[in-house]
């Protein structure tokens, strides 16, 4: 079975210009203090609840993203990068340990808010999204 | 499970296109160009309804129908249309013709409402880039020639935007193939 987190994870990793902007600092627990610099742009994404699909064979989590800047505006600018890549309408395809995820759709469910990250004493914009991640690998 | 299944599972919404009636068809694979204009943007469902309710017939020997006919059928597709410039708004009300620029004090673009007895004829193409149950491919719906329909209305409104609800209707098409006559959905395979 897919993991839907890392699959979303690695959707965000593969979008050029969210890696550039970000120095690819995406992932499940942010690393600030462990390689990350503070202050920096970064993306975190985490699993936030959402609800099972008992018939489809496939996850719709709702996931929270913190994304990190060196200020309110820095943090804003990695926040319109993400809320770009979800107007994306066709399926994508990312791959994990797992094998390759299908992901239907990655949507924001909240507008954002601005935040300062209790673990970096930083900027950052908090904001909701879900996604349907496919169950089956696909080829 | 096979592993082609994930794709079977089609979401997204469709672009649609317009144009006249015997604009030629692109590829399923190619962003329409030429004579085809993108309506839109369209905002909430877009529908493919499949229309033609069948006639049973019974008899006094059964107390099941025997025979089943579709009198009319038709594909009707409902969209709603939020991008109202005039292009757009005058082409759901078929007098996209009429429209004119003019200089009245200041550079006008007016979009006369009278349509006629017979509304003008279009060809659509009702494109998804994520419309193929076989992989992360395109599809599109396509009817040859239809006209809009579904007495659109425009609410304007503090709190909400203004969107023309509309149906597109096919038309029989002769220069079809018999079961082309009403259009049909083409996907990409591979």
């Amino acid at each position: 079975m897919i993991d839907a987190l890392e699959a979303v994870i690695v959707h965000l990793l593969t979008d050029a210009d969210l890696n550039v902007l970000t120095n690819a600092r995406v992932a499940a627990k942010h690393k600030f203090g462990d390689g990350w610099t503070i202050p920096s742009k970064a993306v975190q994404i985490r699993y936030d609840g959402g609800l099972p699909d008992l018939d489809v064979q496939w996850q719709q989590p709702r996931l929270e993203a913190r994304c990190y800047g060196e200020n309110q505006v820095e943090a804003g600018r990695v926040y319109r990068e993400l809320v770009r890549i979800t107007r994306n309408t066709q399926r994508a395809r990312a791959e994990t340990g797992d094998g390759y995820g299908l992901i239907y759709w990655l949507l924001p469910t909240s507008g954002p808010s601005l935040i300062v990250d209790p673990d970096t004493n930083t900027d950052a914009v908090l904001f909701f999204l879900k996604a349907a991640v496919s169950e089956v690998d696909i080829p | 499970m096979a592993s082609s299944l994930p794709f079977e599972q089609l979401v997204g919404p469709a672009q649609i296109y317009v144009a006249p009636v015997g604009e030629s068809l692109p590829n399923v694979n190619a962003t329409p160009a030429g004579n085809w204009y993108l309506l839109g943007p369209t905002d909430g469902e877009q529908k493919a309804k499949h229309g033609g309710a069948l006639k049973y017939f019974y008899d006094n020997d059964h107390q099941g129908p025997v025979k089943a006919v579709r009198p009319q059928e038709d594909i009707v597709f409902t969209f709603m249309v939020v991008g109202l410039s005039l292009e757009d708004y005058s082409r759901v009300i078929s007098t996209q013709a009429n429209l004119a620029d003019a200089t009245i004090g200041v550079n006008v673009r007016t979009l006369p409402f009278k349509r006629g007895a017979t509304p003008t004829e279009f060809a659509l193409l009702f494109r998804g880039t994520a419309l193929s149950p076989y992989g992360a491919f395109p599809g599109y719906y396509y009817v040859s020639r239809g006209v809009f329909d579904g007495e659109p209305e425009a609410a304007y409104a503090r709190d909400g935007r203004a969107g023309l609800q509309v149906e597109f209707r096919p038309l029989e098409d002769d220069t079809q193939t018999e079961t082309n006559k009403l259009g049909f959905l083409r996907v990409q395979i591979s």
